[in-house]
């Protein structure tokens, strides 16, 4: 790591912009930060005109999760007739570019893929949606009030794996390609709005992060915790005490970019016809784990709760070498009972002996 | 895809979201970042509100009873059939015969609607809803008190109290987002304190809980006044300044000596001195509270009581100090300020007033308005019950479930001659219907709901009707055709500026003003910017007075045969009769069955275990359910939620009633429960 993993570098100036997303929008469709009553969301855009292109608090609302994980998915549709049952999955064949995806929620995905793909399965949704896709991340120069990715190892700038990712020079954005993806939308026919790189292109781009870095105001010491979690030195009474302030939202697990549970049920429409969807789950929910007949073996809001903490922090660190979370802050907005990552975390930090 | 934000459909907190759109189907949901109320956080239920709109089961067409069964049919048919059967009804028992049930569930305009249709088209003021079954009592006990019934504060007021008090309301569960500013003034700093028999999760975060025996309010909190008085912990001055009827107050609450109250309500003297204290002497100090207060034969002088006692600590008409009804439904509080009740037109305006008559007959261009009051909810069950309401129309509601005695609600709703129901699913009340009509959910439709905080918020249309529903405004257009009275309007903001120019409170109200997030009533005209909290520096009906209350016990108390207090509510997962919750997977999950919550004690003395069967049963019907063993409920005090069609917690209540409000008491009634082995 640390390296940067650009197989090319060019430049592009602010006001070339929405020509650029103008141009892809006639070839595909373009998912982009939009403003709606003040929120920053990314949503599919009809026409350049529509991205949010100023400055905004970072990331914006709600990740890119949901455009690869639905929150409501129809996975399959069946049928039965006079030949028996006739079942239709329902893949996603829409191809799409996103733009200005920020360094928590790119990583959050390189993450997710590799949940997708783990113990030889394939999850022909989420890598469907994946392959059709073509991300152009933008770096945050500026950190949120809430974010922290730079103590998860996630941002502010992405390392490797992006398509394209623009560095905000003041006037114009470095441009730094990274796949044959990110070449198929900034060469050939899109390739008279670039220009070269500046000069000084990678003492710039270094200041800069040095610079955002500095700028963090939320810390999460994250290897510590992991460690505490590992050797179980973490109090019960102070999970107990976080659990009891759950609302049982679900909030977390929704907003988080890095949460892939889900739930399979089944719709019918008669008796002959039917759909299956799968939703967003999340394992704070009693129902989560609530096996037929009744018992539960995380019965106690405590047990549950402690789990999410565990699975993100230490399982999924050994699984993969990395964790479940890439301190985007968004469980800090959503969270009611006040007891999201950063928070969790600086607790254990603080008084888990 | 696409995204639209609206206002939240389920409870009167009134958070705003995103519906997320893909092919006409709603298919995901997530909280407004920068919404006053959400602030990016929403409940459970909130956040799958996605789930039911597109659900399969949806209403898709009309549907007309022949030979007993309901069939599919045409708008046309069912549309024929309604103009014959409403129209011979009226014309052969008058107009009196005819009812119509409006929905909290709807919009405001919808409501507005409703009424007008009632009132001008039909000719009846036989025009209710389900307020009545929640919070009539504070409409009339605030109104008597202050001069108006609404919630005196706003949601994020709470967060910065010193004192709150919550009774009767189950916040954090029933209205999470206040719930949720509950918690953040404990966190900085506010005290709270919970009366309510059960423990309910609020109670981790107080500093004191009162577990009142049900039914027995008014002693506790005439108790707490004489602390006051006796300790001269009152506000004289604002006494003095801005109330009335003081002297009367003294002299009935003198006699409420802390043993005598201990008595009544099996509260410690000790801890009614300290809640006392603690609420007179701080002064941002806030009552919170809903059903808990309100379902009481003595419902509005529960209300009233709390009333006296905000006032004599002058802790009303300040930002921060108020008296604070929660309601239930998101539009619950649009829908009485509609006038969809039988004795008041929109914004209050009474209906024994000529005056107010005269106004609204020629602004609908009606020669005469009736000038009977209407039957409220109950009272219409017991008319057709007796056969002499022979037509009703319900719109959006589930009285099958939602109403007390579900047994007599039945012979009343079998016994009509016409019975139409417009709803999104096929209900309880809807599979007893001659003809029902699809009408829309909240999300194809626009409009406006006023949630609980007085906030006049969009409800904006994100999908396309589903199949050949309608949205609801529209079926009553059709509706008051057949009944031979014209109404046009191009939209809902039109409708919205007829309710603007005839009520006062709602005056400034158009939808251009409500882009962003919305406006609080009293706006009287188009640059009043909205009312954060009410009774500033006079009460609505100018003086704040006090009403001298007696406890009064609950109309059935236990005894040998049904020894145990059957005390009702809601759960977190569920929302009023299911009709929706149920249809989401998720929610569903949490709590797929109803239950009867029973203390450990009574438990063994009755020989139940966990999870195990029980007969509950009342003077007016049984259901067989499961024990949730538990000591949220205190000894010999049982609670069941209406949420379930299969264990009907409504087969047993009481539907005595309020007599100044005409409430259900659903929060007391005397039970039996036994092992089905
Ligand atoms: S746990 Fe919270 S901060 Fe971490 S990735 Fe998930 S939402 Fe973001
Ligand atoms: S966001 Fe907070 S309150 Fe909601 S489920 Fe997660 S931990 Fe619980
Ligand atoms: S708190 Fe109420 S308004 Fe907010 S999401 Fe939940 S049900 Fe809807």
């Amino acid at each position: 790591m640390g390296q940067v993993c650009a197989i090319e570098t060019k430049a592009i100036t602010k006001d070339n912009i929405r020509p650029w997303l103008a141009a892809m929008l006639e070839e595909t469709k373009v998912i982009a930060p939009e403003e709606s009553h003040g929120d920053i969301l990314y949503e599919f855009i009809d026409s350049a005109e529509e991205a949010f292109l100023d400055h905004y608090e970072v990331p914006p609302w709600m990740s890119i999760k949901r455009f690869f994980f639905p929150q409501m998915d129809t996975i399959l549709k069946y049928k039965k007739g006079p030949a028996g049952i006739i079942v239709e999955p329902a893949v996603s064949e829409l191809k799409r570019v996103i733009f200005g995806v920020r360094a928590c929620d790119h990583t959050a995905l390189t993450f997710c893929d590799k949940w997708y793909t783990a113990d030889g399965l394939k999850d022909v949704y989420y890598l469907k949606r994946r392959e059709n896709s073509t991300i152009i991340n933008l770096a945050c120069n500026k950190p949120g009030k809430n974010c922290f990715c730079v103590y998860a190892d996630s941002g502010p700038f992405a390392k490797t794996n992006f398509d394209v990712q623009l560095v905000d020079f003041g006037d114009e954005y470095l441009v730094e390609i990274g796949s044959p993806k990110g070449r198929a939308i900034t060469g050939g026919r899109y390739a008279a709005l670039f220009k070269p790189a500046p000069q000084n292109a990678e003492e710039k781009r270094f200041e800069l992060l040095l610079e955002s870095k500095g700028q963090f105001k939320t810390f999460v010491d994250q290897s510590t915790v992991t460690d505490k979690l590992k050797k179980d030195e973490v109090p019960d009474i102070l999970w107990e005490n976080m659990a009891k302030r759950c609302q049982n939202c679900g909030g977390c697990s929704y907003v988080c970019p890095c949460c892939i549970c889900f739930n399979v049920v089944d719709k019918q429409i008669s008796e002959h016809e039917g759909y299956r969807i799968r939703t967003w789950d999340n394992c704070t929910f009693a129902g989560y784990t609530l096996m037929a007949g009744g018992h539960n073996p995380r019965g106690k809001q405590k047990d549950r709760f402690m789990r999410r903490y565990y699975h993100k922090l230490f399982y999924e660190f050994d699984k993969f070498g990395e964790r479940g979370c890439v301190g985007c802050g968004r469980c800090t907005t959503t969270c009611p009972g006040k007891i999201d990552m950063a928070r969790i975390a600086r607790s254990i930090l603080m008084r888990g002996a | 895809m696409k995204k639209v934000l609206t206002t939240c459909t389920y409870c009167g907190c009134g958070c705003n979201f995103y519906l997320q759109v893909r092919e006409n189907e709603v298919v995901g949901v997530y909280p407004s970042k920068e919404h006053p109320i959400s602030q990016g956080i929403l409940c459970v239920k909130g956040w799958n509100v996605h789930e039911f709109i597109n659900h399969p089961a949806r209403l898709k067409t009309p549907l007309i009873r022949k030979n007993g069964e309901l069939v599919p049919d045409t708008w046309e048919a069912a549309l024929k059939l309604i103009e014959v059967r409403l129209n011979s009804i009226r014309k052969e028992s008058g107009p009196d015969a005819l009812a119509f049930l409006s929905s909290a569930k709807c919009t405001n305009e919808e409501n507005y609607l409703m009424m007008k249709l009632a009132r001008a088209a039909a000719g009846t003021n036989n025009v209710d809803h389900c307020a009545r079954l929640c919070h009539a009592s504070t409409v009339a006990g605030l109104a008597l008190a202050f001069g108006s019934g609404a919630m005196t504060n706003s949601i994020n007021e709470i967060e910065d109290c010193d004192v709150i008090l919550v009774t009767g309301s189950n916040t954090t569960e029933q209205h999470p987002a206040t719930g949720n500013r509950i918690i953040r003034a404990v966190d900085k700093g506010a005290r709270l304190i919970v009366a309510d028999p059960r423990e309910i999760p609020l109670v981790k975060y107080a500093c004191l809980h009162i577990r009142q025996r049900p039914g027995t309010d008014i002693a506790l909190f005439n108790g707490m006044m004489k602390v006051i008085i006796d300790e001269k912990l009152l506000d004289e001055e604002y006494i003095e300044l801005r109330t009335e009827n003081i002297e009367e107050l003294k002299k009935i609450v003198d006699k409420y000596s802390l043993e005598y109250v201990e008595k009544i309500t099996g509260v410690p003297a000790a801890d009614i001195k300290k809640a006392a204290r603690l609420y007179a002497s701080s002064k941002k100090a806030s009552i919170i509270y809903s059903m808990g207060i309100t379902q009481h034969t003595c419902g509005t002088d529960n209300v009233l009581t709390l009333a006296n006692l905000a006032l004599l600590t002058g802790h009303v008409g300040f930002p921060h100090s108020g008296i604070n009804p929660l309601r239930g439904q998101n539009n619950v509080q649009g829908a009485c300020d509609m006038g969809a009740l039988p004795t008041v037109f929109s914004g209050y305006q009474a209906l024994s007033s000529e005056d107010v008559r005269k106004k609204f007959a020629k602004a609908w261009g009606v020669d005469k308005l009736p000038d009977k009051a209407g039957l409220t909810v109950v009272e219409m069950i017991n008319a057709a019950a007796e056969g002499k309401l022979k037509a009703l129309y319900i719109m959006g509601e589930n009285p099958m479930l939602s109403d007390p005695n579900t047994e007599h609600v039945e012979v009343g709703l079998k016994k009509l001659d016409f019975l139409v129901v417009q709803d999104i699913f096929l209900t309880e009340t809807a599979r007893l219907a001659d003809v029902v009509l699809p009408g829309t959910s909240f999300a194809e439709k626009d409009g406006t709901f006023t949630n609980t905080e007085r906030r006049i918020q969009r409800v904006r249309k994100s999908i396309d009707p589903v199949g050949e529903s309608i949205p609801d405004w529209q079926i009553i257009l059709k509706i008051a055709k057949l009944l031979g009275y014209d109404m046009h309007y191009d939209n809902p903001s039109k409708i919205m500026e007829e309710i603007a120019s005839l009520t006062p409170i709602y005056g400034g109200v158009h939808f251009d003003r409500l882009k962003l997030f919305g406006l609080q009533w009293p706006c009287p005209n188009r640059e009043h910017p909205g009312t954060q909290f009410l009774h500033r520096e006079a009460f609505s009906r100018g003086k704040g007075k006090f009403s001298p209350i007696e406890h009064t016990p609950p109309a059935e108390e236990p005894d040998q045969e049904f020894p145990f207090i059957l005390t009702t509510g809601r759960m977190y997962f569920q929302f009023h009769t299911g009709t929706m919750t149920r249809k989401t997977s998720q929610l569903h999950r949490e709590h797929p069955e109803g239950y009867v919550e029973i203390n450990p004690a009574d438990a063994k003395a009755l020989g139940l275990r966990g999870n195990c069967q029980v007969k509950v049963s009342t003077r007016r019907g049984a259901v067989i359910t499961r024990a949730q063993v538990s000591t949220i409920v205190p000894e010999k005090i049982v609670f069941m939620s209406f949420h379930f069609a299969e264990a009907a917690a409504n087969r047993l209540t009481n539907d005595a009633l309020d007599p100044k409000s005409k409430i259900p008491e659903f929060k007391v009634c005397a039970a039996r429960i036994e092992a089905v082995r």
